[in-house]
C-alpha cells in the first residue's frame, strides 16, 4: 500500500546529540513531532531530523529558543 | 574479600549500574546508526549519561562530553590532538603512565619540548615552579588532579591561572577524582578534562570520557563512522561527532550513565565525605603502628580535614618495615583476604620523588562502599604484619 505523502517541516541537526536533546525538548513543551531519518532530498548534517506539522514550527522554535541550534528547516512533502 | 584496591577499580558498584547494562544489551540499537526504536533508544540513553556527566563534571556542555574507552584513550586523545611539532609542554611528576608514555613518544617523534613540574620528598608541587616553567609559548600543561599513589589533590584553578598566563591549554587528568571529589571544570577554568567510568565513578570498564571546552581546538587521533556528514572526507566538525569515530560502547556507556545519575542523587559531596572519613580513620590508626612509612602530604593532623571540601583523596600508600611491598599485599591478600596494589602504580615519577622507585609502596584505596569496618580489618592486619616483622625467606 502506498504511503500518502504529506506536507512536513523537517529540522536538521548538526549532531545526533543535539536531535535527541531536540526531541527531549519538543516532548517537555508537548510539540507533536517525532525523529526520523534524515530524508536524503535534504543535505544535513545528521541522519536524524525532526518532522513536524508545518504549523507547529513556532511551537518548535519556542521549545529549543535558547536551548539549541537547529541547522535548517525546510518543508517538503514525504 | 576486602576490597581496597578502589583506585584501580570499583569492586562493588549500585546495583541500577549491571541493571542498565543488561537493559541495554538485551534491546537497545546503535546510537546514531538509524532512526528505528532501537537506535533511537540507543540514543536517549546515550545522551542522558552525556548529560548526566556533563552536570557531574560541571562541564561547559554536553555535547563537550565526548566518550572513549578509559582515561588512557581520553588523555592520548587530547595530547596527541592538541600538540603539535616543536611545541612545549609541561606536565608533573604526578602523572601516571597514560600521560607520560604519550608526551615520550611526542618527545622522539616530534622534537616537543617536554619539562617537568617536579614534586618534592614529601610528593608536593609548589605553585611558583609551575609559573617559572610555563613559559610564553606553552602549548599544553597537563596536571593531574588526584594522585593515585598518595591521594593529594591539586589546585585545579590556580594551575589553569598559570597555564592561560602563558597562553597554555590546561588538561586535567581526574582518573582518581572522578565521581569522588567535587570537580568543576567551568569553576576551575580547565580547557581539557580526562575522566575513567569505572573507577569513583563506579560504571562499567571501557567506559571513559574527554571534555573539551569551546575554543580548544582538537584534532582527531581516530577517524571514521559518525552516523552524521557521512558525505564528508574528514571528521565532522561538531562536537562529540568531532572526536567520536566508531560505533560507541552503548552498554557500557547507559551502566556509566545509570552511575553517574547514582552519584548526582547521593551527591559527590557527601561521598567525599565518606572517603574523607574513611581516610581519617585509617590513617588515625597507622600513627599507633610501629615501623610504618606513609607516603605523601600525609593529613597526619586530622583536625584539618574536617571542614575542608577537597584536601585529600580516597587513598594512602605505605610500606611496613621488614615487609617488601609485593610480599605485604600478599599477605593481606592471603592471610586477611584483603585486597590492596603493591609495585610502582604506573606512577614512576611520583616514586622516584618519593624515594620509592625500588622499593615500590602499598596502596590502600577507598571507594564509595568502603566501610568504618573495613578499614579497621585493614588496621588490624597490618598491627599484626608489624608484630610479625616480615617474611622470613623460609616460605
Amino acid at each position: 500500500m502506498a504511503r500518502t505523502k504529506r506536507l512536513r517541516a523537517i529540522a536538521t541537526f548538526s549532531s545526533t546529540h543535539d536531535a535527541i536533546e531536540a526531541e527531549a525538548l519538543c516532548q517537555d513543551a508537548c510539540v507533536p513531532g517525532r525523529l526520523i531519518p534524515t530524508p536524503v532530498s535534504i543535505r544535513a548534517t545528521c541522519g536524524l531530523s525532526w518532522s513536524m506539522d508545518p504549523g507547529d514550527r513556532s511551537a518548535f522554535a519556542n521549545a529549543i529558543r535558547g536551548r539549541l541550534v537547529v541547522e535548517d528547516i525546510q518543508e517538503i512533502m514525504i | 574479600m576486602i576490597y581496597l584496591n578502589c583506585a584501580a577499580t570499583s569492586y562493588d558498584r549500585p546495583p541500577c549500574v549491571a541493571q542498565a547494562v543488561a537493559e541495554a544489551m538485551a534491546g537497545l540499537g546503535s546510537s546514531g546508526r538509524g532512526a528505528g526504536s532501537a537506535e533511537l533508544g540507543a540514543a536517549r540513553v546515550v545522551a542522558r549519561a552525556r548529560d548526566a556527566l556533563a552536570q557531574l563534571m560541571g562541564a561547559p556542555a554536553s555535547e563537550r562530553v565526548v566518550f572513549c574507552a578509559n582515561a588512557t584513550h581520553a588523555l592520548n586523545m587530547a595530547i596527541l590532538g592538541c600538540v603539535r611539532p616543536g611545541d612545549s609542554v609541561v606536565a608533573t611528576d604526578w602523572d601516571h603512565n597514560s600521560v607520560l608514555r604519550p608526551l615520550y613518544g611526542l618527545q622522539r617523534s616530534q622534537g616537543v619540548r617536554l619539562s617537568f613540574w617536579g614534586a618534592d620528598k614529601r610528593g608536593r608541587l609548589d605553585l611558583e615552579d609551575l609559573e617559572r616553567l610555563c613559559v610564553p609559548g606553552t602549548r599544553l600543561v597537563v596536571v593531574t588532579h588526584g594522585s593515585n599513589l598518595t591521594g593529594n589533590l591539586l589546585d585545579v584553578a590556580a594551575c589553569a591561572q598559570i597555564a592561560h598566563a602563558a597562553g597554555a591549554w590546561l588538561l586535567v587528568d581526574c582518573a582518581q577524582t572522578a565521581g569522588a571529589v567535587p570537580f568543576s571544570m567551568k569553576e576551575t577554568g580547565a580547557d581539557l578534562v580526562a575522566f575513567t567510568g569505572h573507577k569513583a565513578l563506579l560504571g562499567p570498564q571501557g567506559t571513559g570520557g574527554l571534555i573539551v571546552a569551546p575554543g580548544v581546538e582538537v584534532e582527531p587521533v581516530l577517524t571514521g563512522g559518525t552516523g552524521v556528514a557521512s558525505g564528508l572526507p574528514h571528521q565532522p566538525d561538531a562536537y562529540p561527532e568531532h572526536l567520536e569515530a566508531g560505533t560507541l560502547n552503548g552498554h557500557g556507556i547507559a551502566g556509566l550513565g545509570a552511575a553517574a545519575r547514582w552519584l548526582l542523587e547521593r551527591g559527590v559531596e557527601a561521598v567525599h565525605r565518606h572517603d574523607l572519613g574513611l581516610v581519617r580513620r585509617f590513617v588515625g590508626g597507622l600513627r599507633t603502628l610501629e615501623g610504618v612509612t606513609v607516603y605523601g602530604d600525609v593529613p597526619w593532623d586530622l583536625g584539618q580535614l574536617d571542614g575542608v571540601a577537597c584536601d585529600h583523596g580516597a587513598t594512602v600508600a605505605l610500606n611496613l618495615a621488614g615487609w617488601d611491598s609485593s610480599e605485604a599485599a600478599d599477605e593481606l591478600e592471603q592471610s586477611f583476604g584483603i585486597a590492596v596494589r603493591a609495585g610502582l602504580h604506573c606512577a614512576p615519577r611520583m616514586h622516584q620523588a618519593l624515594g620509592t622507585a625500588r622499593t615500590g609502596a602499598v596502596r590502600f584505596s577507598f571507594g564509595a562502599f568502603t566501610t568504618p569496618e573495613d578499614v579497621d580489618r585493614a588496621l588490624e592486619a597490618l598491627a599484626a604484619m608489624a608484630a610479625e616483622g616480615g617474611a622470613d625467606g623460609t616460605d
